[in-house]
Parts: structure tokens; sequence; C-alpha cells
């Protein structure tokens, strides 16, 4: 994590190419869908399907710095956990909001209790919310390591909810799991230039974010220096 | 480890029943619950008579029944870590020389022993209010209670020792716990208990299938992170 701060305008400058990339390839390059009833909703599979892979992302790394935390003790595992929480709620909030604009064209309904990709997703959203609630503003060492417990619990519960939904129901579109192909390599080159983008704004939010802490606790240590609060 | 467990346990179920105080608040909410539900539903079954109530109330039977289990049970859970906190006995009891997991299976055997009695003081009561006859299909029923009150109290008594030490636990133990079981024991649950009610539990193979080995992974998360939880 020790790199030079011009890497942080490498990724932005990155994230900037790319997401103008994808915005040129949705609507400009890309013609309308007409498999699709409503194609001109279609459009924002380019932004809804990375920023839910970006909200999965980052959901992952929360599971992977709560475990190392607990495993090494190093508190830098855990605001990488925090930080990556906060940017994962954030990004799914964009995936819950951007379904329904979509569901609403192309199924004339926002959202569907019976389809289990949209509940997991709800599911999910909820017990990270959870995660940051128990992590409240505090920073302190015993809150840390409740919070990365739970960051473990709530990762491993989604497969487990994902399972339990007996009739494995969903009309949510399959982007990844198809063996028939149903993306062309077009769409699939400008979702691929979608994820790339959003990658690396994540990348460039984990690190702003983690320079926050790291400024946060050198104010603290500057206070408690001149004998301040 | 076992053993020890066992004796935490008995140590919890006979330091409650010296006083009562939270079975006897358990049950009693347990009891408003059904009440509030039976005249929330009053509009519904306004026009029902003797014999058509039972067909009437069926479909309400295992949700209403589980939202009181798991709102009663929350309010049991949510003190078993919280007054020993308060007590100072936590302490004593990590002082003591063994397994720290003991103490968290001691607390999941007096969770579900007390949650146990207020689960079936509830499905009296629903029978009271709602005129409700479980004929015949009570065993097959009273297994599924029993399965998914076992996952409940697992997984609800690892959230309840972390959210004991945050401030605000009383909120943050519902907050942190409802995601989590909504999907898992919940769900499972209330669609066995209606199968077994309709005389179908040979129908509900795969959702006692998923209780039961949501329970053992609830298990094994609960042995595996207890000791970071306690850790101090």
């Amino acid at each position: 994590m020790k790199l030079p701060k011009q890497f942080d305008f490498v990724i932005l400058a990155m994230a900037f190419i790319f997401i103008l990339l994808t915005i040129y390839m949705a609507l400009i390059w890309r013609p309308l869908d007409t498999n699709f009833e409503a194609p001109y909703a279609q459009k924002i599979f380019y932004f809804h399907v990375p920023v839910a892979w970006v909200s999965y992302l980052a959901f992952g790394v929360v599971f992977m710095g709560s475990a190392q935390f607990l495993r090494t003790g190093q508190r830098h595992w855990d605001t990488i956990a925090f930080a990556s929480a906060e940017i994962g709620v954030l990004f799914a909030t964009f995936v819950i909001l951007t379904g329904p604009v979509w569901g609403a064209a192309e199924w004339k309904v926002y959202w569907r209790w019976e389809d289990t990709k949209l509940t997991i997703t709800f599911i999910l959203w909820l017990i990270y919310i959870a995660y940051l609630v128990l992590r409240g503003g505090t920073e302190s060492e015993d809150k840390a390591r409740l919070a990365a417990v739970f960051g473990i619990i709530g990762f491993i519960c989604v497969p487990l909810s994902f399972i339990s939904s007996r009739i494995w129901y969903s009309i949510h579109p399959n982007v990844v799991a198809t063996s028939s192909g149903s993306l062309s390599t077009e769409s699939g080159m400008g979702l691929a230039a979608g994820v790339v983008a959003f990658t690396f704004l994540y990348m460039f939010m984990l690190r702003k974010r983690l320079l926050i802490f790291e400024l946060n606790e050198k104010v603290q240590e500057l206070k408690e220096r001149i004998g301040g609060i | 480890m076992m053993p020890q467990a066992i004796t935490i346990a008995q140590k919890d179920i006979k330091t409650e029943f010296r006083t009562r105080e939270m079975i006897f608040s358990m049950v009693v909410f347990s009891l408003l619950i059904i009440m509030a539900f039976r005249f929330a539903f009053e509009f519904y079954l306004e026009e029902s008579t003797a014999a058509t109530v039972s067909e009437e109330v069926l479909p309400l039977v295992s949700p209403i029944l589980w939202v009181t289990f798991c709102f009663a049970g929350m309010l049991g859970l949510l003190t078993s870590f919280a007054k020993e906190k308060d007590r100072g006995t936590l302490d004593g009891l990590m002082l003591v020389p063994m397994d720290r997991s003991a103490i968290y299976f001691g607390k999941v055997l007096s969770n579900f022993f007390l949650i146990l009695i207020v689960d079936i003081a509830s499905v009296v009561f629903f029978s009271l209010f709602f005129a409700f006859d479980y004929t015949g299909n009570a065993v097959p029923m009273f297994a599924v209670i029993l399965l998914g009150t076992f996952g409940f109290v697992v997984i609800g008594t690892l959230i309840s020792s972390i959210s004991v030490n945050a401030r605000g636990r009383e909120v943050l133990f519902a907050i942190l716990l409802i995601p989590l079981i909504l999907f898992t024991i919940l769900l499972p649950s209330i669609t066995a208990t209606s199968l077994a009610l309709e005389g179908r539990i040979m129908d509900a193979q795969v959702e006692l299938r998923l209780l039961g080995a949501f329970a053992v992974i609830y298990i094994a998360l609960g042995y595996l992170m207890f000791n970071f939880v306690l850790e101090e």
C-alpha cells in the first residue's frame, strides 16, 4: 500500500478514460438491442453490471481484510475492510437503484420479490449496512475485532442465502453463467470496458479513503501532542 | 469441553429460574405479539364461523408463529450475554481454565432451553387466540420448530456476543441478526412449518435438510469465531 502519490493520478486517469470509452461504446457504438422489450432501457446494463461487479469485489475485500486482521492483528487490514465496506455499500445502492429503473421498463414492475437474485442482493446490502452500523464512528481496537468477525459471518451468509431459496427462480438475465453465449462479443467488450473502468474507480476511492484514515490518525496524534482532546 | 458447557448451561438455567425474570417477560412478550396479530387480522377473520376458522387461519399459522418466536427469542438472546457483562461475571467465566468455546456452547444450550419454553407458550397462545386446532400435525410441527429454533439460537448467540460489547446493543443486535437469519433460518422454517401443518411433512425434506446444514455451519462459525469475540 506504500505506493507513490502519482500512482493515484494514474488510477484516476485510467478510470476516467475507461468510463469515457464505456459511455461511447454503450450509447453510440452499440446498436439498440431489439431482443428486449425496452431497448433504450437496456443501455443501463453497461452501468448496472459493472457496478454490481464492483460491489461484490468490495465485499470480497471486506472478507479478506477481516480475515487477515483477525489472523495478523495488523490495523491496516481493518482499515482496508472498513473502507471497502463503505464503498461496497455505495455501489450496492447503485445496483439496487438502477435495477428497478430497468425493471420498470422491461418487466413493467419495479421489483420482483420472488426473484432470488434481486432479494439476495437486497439482503447483501442490508448485511453490510449492519456492518457499517456496527463499526459506527469509533475507532477502538474492540470494535475492529467485532466488525471483523461480523464481516466474515456476513460474507459466508450470502451463498447460504442463495442455496436456501427452494425454487431457484430467477428471470433476471444471466450475464456470466451462460454457455450459449447470450451476450454478443461486442456487447461483451462494452461490458468489459465498464468493468475495468469501475474497478479502477474502486481502487481510486479505496486509496483515497485509506488516505483519509491515515490523515485522521495523524491529526489525532498531533492533538494529543499539544495536549488537546 | 462438553461437560463444561453443560455446567455453564445449568448455571444459567438455575439463575434464571431463581428469579424467572427473563422467561416471564419473554412469555408475556410473545403473548402480546400474538394478541397484536389477532387484532391486526380481525378484519380478515371477521366473517369466519367456528366451522371455517381453521381453514382460514391455516396460511397465517407459521408466519405468525415464527415472527413471534423470532422477536420473543431475540429478547432472551440479547440478555444472555448482557447480564453477564453488566454484573461483571463474564470476566469470571473467561478466567476459568477451559476452552473459551465452552462458554459459547453453554450459552447455546441454555438459550435453546429457554426459547423452547417460549415457543411452546406461543403455540398455545396462538391456538387460544385464533381458535386454531393443530389436530394430529402437532408432532411434525414441533420437530420443525425444534430444528429451526436450534439454528436460530446458534447464530443468535454468536451475534449476541458481538453486539454486547458495542454501544446501543439492543438496536444493534436486531440490525445484525435479522438480515443473517432471514433467508437461512426463517424462510425454510416457515415453509417447513406450513407443510407440516398441511400434513405434508415429507414434502419439506429440502427445507429440513437445509436447516440442519445451516445449524452445522453456524455451529462451526461460532466455534471458530467466538475466541476472537471474547479476546481481551
